[in-house]
């Protein structure tokens, strides 16, 4: 490779990232055309240009400078460019990071935090069961013994429903499931304290964050 | 081990592992447990005064080090291990004037009847039961007795032994009150609306139909969180629980009624009804019903009609045979507090397009158009009472209740409550301050606080760091610290409001109307009343409406209660509204999500 092609790619990648966290899906399809063009690693283009560009999104996102509708912008940037690239991804370089089955805890309606999350995981290439909000135990273990689940995601926006997460730990435990499938749980009223003291493996205070614990818990369960 | 309360000086005794908050429930100290005593908010701190006591983990984080210093502890992380003596905020919390908007009652039915009877016809050769004979009386007056109370039977014994003249006969729907010796003195009601944060008394002179008094007390059960979540999630602990704050609620109102009857010198048994609203757990908690199903979806309520008890059921401090009326629910989660609002305005009856808000920590929504009503609510969170903000406060003195700018003069206008030093922003505070910041352009509409660079030149002095976020400093205090909001009070307060704006978007939608349709908005709620109607516009938490279609009508649960207390009509339309409002759900709509992003937007 010669300077300006190094060069280009650094501009393309850098272009990428920078539409995630701009909030621009124009921009994200010209970047990622042109990383095609370029025959720019479809696996590099997606994890260090628009993963990047996410991870801005997500400290910004701590910081509160971002909030939901932001992140909707940011994924569908995010999901713009990734649907461009897809269809030139090796087929041994699997983005395929782990099984999700989420949903909001029965006698729960609430649905946006969850949707967020499921979006963001789908978007860093989780593959997501979405159970929908109201969801009993049996349904959760129903969906995670049928896709082979790693991971069980709980939400729950009150303080008299997240109670319910642990019938669900409970149940995992009883059926003799807890050891293979980790259990992570969020939601406004949802703390790392109550996380430990309903038996979930991990909190998670918002969707960007929730990646970031997913992934850990994958990695952990590999290792 | 023992614990003593300043500055009142109450001592008693407290079991192990009994933390400072607990104990006062018990005794029914009043001191405030916003987010229910899981350590998640600061409103419960008290002054550790006779030693030295470790703060806790959460006292570190939620506490500044000067106020750990002068020792300042959660009361709810504060375990009373060996005597103790603690000191209460010194401020009490301002209540905000309950303003009752009453109509004018002319030529009304009114409930409780009251009628003369002669006793001269009475035979006293025949062997005809005396009470049989009253009920052909009353009939020839146009009033049917359909039941008697013990104590109205007695006082009709004793009237015909004396040989009195005539009795008065004080009705509630068939059902005899009283026969007493005939007299003129008045007959006295009560109507309350039990709000999550305040209950509201009226009292009611029910011979002139017109309101003599209001009292306002904080509600008692606030001491197990600021919302109804968080007493249900109280309750849900243990069967106790519930009889507790049942119980907690009935001494309350028994406190009440005897300083309101006491204050105007009136007889107990001169009482004779009193009406409830409140929204479907305070209804529920008053009478001791399970909270557990209103907790969640589909919140199955224990009853949802009109429900009358004797006094004596509920062990309120009235004659036992006194009627108390709990206004109907429309479902578990659209209670009889707007049931309530919608009899004040008489909603029912009206011919034009009107929308009522009840802008708190639930929202409720009721909107009229072609004689159909249309209702809805949200929980909005306590933002707007200024909890879980970084320097939010209630409304005690010192707290700022309103904020203006004036750029051209450059001039930052502050007002707090008894125009005290600033000490918190309250929740009208924070609205005002948002509402500006945006004008400004510190925020922008998206809600973003802007790099400081591109503030007004002069407002950039203002600019803070809280932790990682970025702030805007509304105040200093006393001691010169920085009375700021940041950007995550920011995104607080648009959760609220979008909950708020979402409720009012799916009426509308139900009715198919646009806000150009709506001839008048109506803010109700003690709370709304202290809102600036100009922020409230400009933030979009009401449609966009000409500023002078938004009225403000106080406490209009309370005003709903008491005209179903004083007259028949408004009590059938109270019935009616439950039976035929149409109930909009919105957490189930497929647009829900994009419909609540956008209305987290500051703007119209």
């Amino acid at each position: 490779m010669n300077d300006t092609t190094v060069n280009e790619r650094e501009v393309v990648l850098a272009g990428l990232a920078d539409s995630v966290w701009k909030l621009d899906a124009a921009m994200a399809t010209e970047f990622a055309n042109r990383a095609v063009t370029l025959g720019i690693d479809a696996y590099e283009a997606i994890n260090d240009g628009l993963a990047k560009g996410m991870m801005v999104v997500s400290g910004m996102f701590d910081r509160r400078e971002y909030f939901v509708p932001e992140l909707l912008r940011a994924a569908k940037a995010m999901n713009t460019g990734i649907d461009i690239l897809k269809p030139h991804l090796k087929v041994d370089a699997t983005t395929h990071k782990g099984t999700v089955v989420i949903a909001t805890v029965k006698g729960d309606i609430h649905q946006i935090g969850k949707n967020l999350v499921a979006l963001m995981l789908r978007t860093a290439g989780f593959t997501v069961h979405d159970l929908g909000v109201n969801c009993p135990a049996e349904k959760y273990l129903g969906k995670a013994k049928e896709e082979n689940a790693d991971i069980i995601g709980m939400s729950a926006l009150m303080t008299t429903t997240m109670l319910y997460m642990e019938t669900v730990t409970q149940a995992l435990q009883k059926e003799g499931m807890r050891d293979r499938i980790n259990v992570m749980v969020g939601g406004a009223p949802v703390s790392e304290t109550f996380a430990k003291k309903v038996g979930a493996d991990r909190y998670a205070g918002h969707a960007a964050m929730a990646v970031e614990v997913a992934k850990e818990l994958v990695a952990q369960k590999v290792s | 081990m023992g614990l003593t309360i300043l500055p009142e000086g109450l001592s008693f005794a407290v079991a192990p592992g009994v933390s400072v908050l607990e104990a006062c429930r018990e005794h029914d100290i009043d001191l405030a447990g916003i987010c229910g005593g899981r350590g998640r908010c600061r409103e419960c701190r008290v002054t550790v005064i006779d030693r030295e006591v470790a703060p806790s983990a959460l006292d570190r984080s939620l506490l500044e080090p000067a106020d750990l210093a002068r020792g300042w502890r959660l009361s709810c992380q504060l375990l009373v291990e060996g005597d103790l003596t603690v000191e209460l905020p010194p401020v009490s919390l301002k209540l905000l004037d309950p303003n009752v908007v009453l109509p004018q009652l002319e030529s009304v039915e009114p409930v409780i009847r009251d009628v003369d009877i002669d006793l001269s016809g009475f035979a006293d050769e025949s062997d005809r039961p005396a009470v049989a004979q009253l009920a052909d009386a009353l009939r020839d007056k146009g009033v049917e007795l359909r039941r008697s109370s013990v104590a109205a039977l007695r006082e009709l014994g004793l009237a015909l032994a004396r040989r009195e003249s005539g009795v008065r006969c004080l009705l509630h729907e068939g059902m005899l009150l009283d026969a007493r010796a005939r007299s003129s003195s008045p007959v006295y009601g009560l109507a309350i609306d039990i709000g999550t944060s305040t209950v509201s008394m009226a009292l009611l002179d029910l011979s002139t139909l017109s309101m003599l008094s209001v009292d306002t007390e904080r509600n008692p059960q606030g001491a197990y969180g600021g919302d109804f979540m968080s007493r249900i999630a109280f309750a849900m602990e243990k069967e106790e629980n519930l009889l507790e704050l049942h119980a907690k609620t009935i001494r309350s109102l028994n406190k009440m009624i005897e300083r309101l009857i006491l204050s105007y010198g009136i007889d107990r048994k001169h009482v004779v009804l009193m009406t409830v609203a409140g929204n479907a757990v305070m209804h529920h908690l008053f009478f001791g019903f399970d909270v557990k199903a209103l907790g969640g979806f589909p919140f199955r309520p224990t009853l949802n009609e009109l429900m009358v008890v004797p006094a004596a059921e509920l062990a309120l401090k009235l004659a036992p045979a006194t009627p108390v009326v709990g206004l109907p629910l429309i479902s578990g989660y659209i209670g009889a507090d707007t049931v309530a609002v919608v009899v004040a305005l008489d909603l029912l009856a009206r011919k034009d397009t009107v929308v009522a808000v009840d802008v708190g920590t639930n929202a409720e929504v009721a909107l009229v158009h072609r004689g159909r009503l249309y209702v809805c609510s949200a929980p909005a969170g306590p933002a707007f009472e200024g909890a879980q903000m970084a320097c939010g406060t209630q409304a005690r003195p010192g707290a700022i209740t309103k904020v203006a700018i004036d750029e051209a003069r450059r001039q930052f206008r502050i007002d707090t409550v008894e125009e005290k030093p600033p000490f918190g922003i309250a929740g009208t505070g924070i609205v005002d301050a948002v509402a500006e910041l945006v004008r400004v352009g510190v925020l922008d509409p998206s809600g973003r606080m802007a790099d400081a660079a591109q503030w007004p030149q002069w407002l950039r002095e203002r600019e803070h760091l809280a932790g990682e976020m970025r702030a805007f400093v509304v105040a200093r205090d006393a001691e010169d610290r920085p009375l700021y909001l940041h950007q995550g009070d920011v995104r607080e307060l648009q959760l609220a409001k979008a909950a708020t704006a979402t409720a009012i978007h799916y009426v509308m939608d139900a009715a198919k109307i646009t806000a150009a349709d709506l001839d008048q908005v109506y803010v109700a709620g003690a709370f709304g009343s202290y809102l600036d109607p100009v922020s409230m516009l400009r933030i979009a938490l009401l449609p966009d409406v000409p500023l002078e279609r938004v009225q403000f009508i106080g406490n209009a649960a309370l005003a709903g209660a008491v005209l179903a207390t004083l007259s028949q009509r408004h009590l059938e339309t109270a019935v009616r509204v439950a039976s035929e409002a149409v109930r909009v759900d919105m957490a189930t709509d497929e647009s829900f999500q994009e419909v609540f992003v956008d209305k987290l937007r500051l703007g119209h």
